[in-house]
């Protein structure tokens, strides 16, 4: 009978590595791997055959939302999921649910130091250092901690031993400005554009940003109204569907048509404003952050 | 060689100073755009020269380079060679750098025009090389009736101001695609759509800013402020792009589309 192990979970890649450990730990001649639904069959024609010389195998299926028929023979059965399943032959369960990032409880920096032990070395200094560069990738995190572990001896990483060799993966860019006023977070929208503005003036291009935001909304609403599906929409506006869904969906609908008409209003004048040298447009800029991001907190609050 | 209206005089005085026994190295013309400077200078220098000795130049960082190979060959049918600048006063300050170094050792046998609307933009070092400046102005009313034989729209010549060819560029395919556009805009279409004349700039000076401003401009008065919130968001867009040169053409297009 077959020895399953069910993995669920919304952290891609804690439920990827335990998976992969599993399928190693079982000392299995041949790994398989099937995504379901879409290779079911294949897996169910695959693990009815008799393995080849009585060598054990290991199944791994993922994006699973039942445990499928499992194996009459000796093989491993990995089950992956988001959500928790249950069975009765299940010998293992993992569960990865996603980690929480509030500043009093940062499930993250926890999880950065004690993979800095299983490498033998004390990241605690560094922690927040390397949550703020890769936020909440835990892959990207986890080659920075890999990286480290080669370059620095053991022992306490000091920020001076991580700068010198950490990829500066988080370029700030408006983009965070604009990500942040979504949230609904003026604050940290203030902190990325105060962040930003460092070494240049930006106010132009922070500008420009937040109009073609602005108006690829009024763009879709519009396109909307007239009964466009998602696909023909983003086809419109010229962007990959995909992108359309998960990027620029997400944020539809944030403000209402006349929050967005005085908006660009407002951006077009600061933009303006910048052009001819008047020192005022910044200050527009942030008040209009401001406007923006209680809106958008609003809705949240609104749809919540 | 195509007869040019108005700026008699400076024909002339170009004529004069070209066909004389030591024409000058440099020299530059001066006025609003769409007078007829260009066309007459290249088709004056065509003539006397031959089209071999005449190179029109590119405002791109490259054009500087480009005219110096081409003063490095001697001319081939005609007296001299000459290298045109169209609208120079909207080079970088490198590009100029790079001009001036031609300008202060043009070569024997070479003339360098430059055709300007402002000569204070360009840089001082640069515009001191200039010993012959002449200066066009726009054509009077008689001058543009003798210049525009089938007017079909007279209420825009007066729009123009002088300048024939603006008129000429306002009747072009893709700025009655603009007028359309904005009259289907005031008259309460909803259409998403970007006209190319509005495509093609998107900042940085440039003299279709003027064009783009009058068709919008006549189009709201033709409409006879059909929808007076949107009219007046057309006249202001009008008088940003002008006002402010470095303005995004299309976002300030958007900004008038999208107003009730």
């Amino acid at each position: 009978m077959a020895k399953l192990t069910l993995i669920s979970g919304e952290e891609e890649f804690l439920v990827e590595r335990a998976a992969f450990q599993e399928a190693a730990s079982s000392l299995a001649k041949t790994v398989y791997q099937f995504k379901l639904p879409s290779q079911l069959s294949n897996y169910l024609q695959e693990s009815s055959t008799i393995p080849k010389d009585n060598l054990s195998r290991v199944f791994i299926l993922w994006g699973a939302d039942d445990v499928p028929l499992l194996s009459s023979f000796d093989d491993d059965v990995i089950v992956v999921s988001k959500k928790k399943l249950s069975h009765a032959s299940c010998r293992k369960s993992y569960d990865f649910p996603k980690l929480k990032s509030f500043d009093d409880k940062n499930e993250y920096l926890g999880w950065i130091i004690k993979e800095g032990e299983n490498f033998n070395i004390d990241l605690a200094r560094v922690a927040v250092g390397l949550f703020v560069n890769s936020r909440k990738s835990l892959r990207k995190i986890f080659s920075e901690i890999r990286k480290i572990s080669v370059l620095v001896p053991s022992g306490v990483v000091t920020p001076e031993d991580v700068k010198a060799v950490l990829c500066f993966s988080a370029e700030l860019t408006p983009k965070e400005v604009l990500d942040a006023v979504c949230e609904g977070r003026p604050v940290k929208a203030f902190a990325f554009l105060d962040k930003l503005q460092e070494n240049n003036d930006e106010t132009g291009w922070v500008i420009a940003f937040l109009q073609r935001h602005i108006i690829q909304m009024l763009l879709i609403e519009r396109l909307r109204s007239s009964g466009l599906s998602g696909q023909e929409i983003a086809e419109k506006i010229g962007v990959h569907p995909f992108v359309y869904r998960k990027m620029v969906e997400p944020k539809v609908g944030l403000w209402s048509q006349d929050s967005l008409l005085k908006s660009l209003d407002t951006l077009c004048n600061a933009d303006l404003l910048h052009k001819v040298g008047n020192s005022s447009a910044g200050l527009m800029l942030e008040a209009e952050i401001v406007r923006l991001s209680e809106e958008a907190l609003n809705d949240k609050r609104g749809r919540s | 060689m195509p007869k040019i209206s108005g700026n008699e005089n400076s024909q002339r005085e170009i004529e004069t100073l070209l066909k004389s026994p030591n024409p000058p190295r440099n020299l530059l013309l001066e006025g609003p755009d769409y007078i007829g400077k260009k066309t007459f200078i290249c088709s004056f220098l065509e003539d006397f020269l031959g089209p071999e000795d005449l190179h029109v130049a590119d405002t791109g960082p490259e054009g500087a380079r480009e005219a110096r190979d081409f003063c490095d060959s001697h001319p081939v049918l005609g007296s001299f060679r000459a290298i045109v600048v169209d609208e120079a006063d909207r080079l970088s300050e490198p590009a100029q750098d790079a001009w001036l170094k031609l300008c202060e050792e043009t070569p024997d046998g070479c003339l360098v025009i430059f055709i300007v609307s402002d000569r204070g933009l360009l840089i001082p070092p640069l515009l001191s090389r200039f010993v012959h400046i002449i200066r066009w102005n726009c054509l009077s009313d008689e001058e543009i009736s003798n210049c525009l034989e089938f007017v079909t729209e007279p209420a825009l010549v007066a729009l123009c101001d002088g300048r024939p060819g603006l008129y000429q560029t306002i009747m072009s395919g893709p700025f009655q695609e603009l007028r359309h556009s904005v009259l289907k805009i005031l008259s309460g279409d909803k259409s998403i759509f970007i006209p190319e004349a509005v495509k093609k700039i998107k900042s940085g000076r440039s003299k279709e800013r003027d064009a783009i401003s009058i068709v919008c401009r006549s189009a709201v008065i033709e409409s006879k402020l059909l929808n007076r919130s949107r009219s007046r968001r057309f006249l202001q867009f009008c008088a940003d792009i002008i006002k402010v040169p470095s303005a995004n053409v299309e976002i300030h297009w958007h900004r008038a589309c999208f107003c009730d």
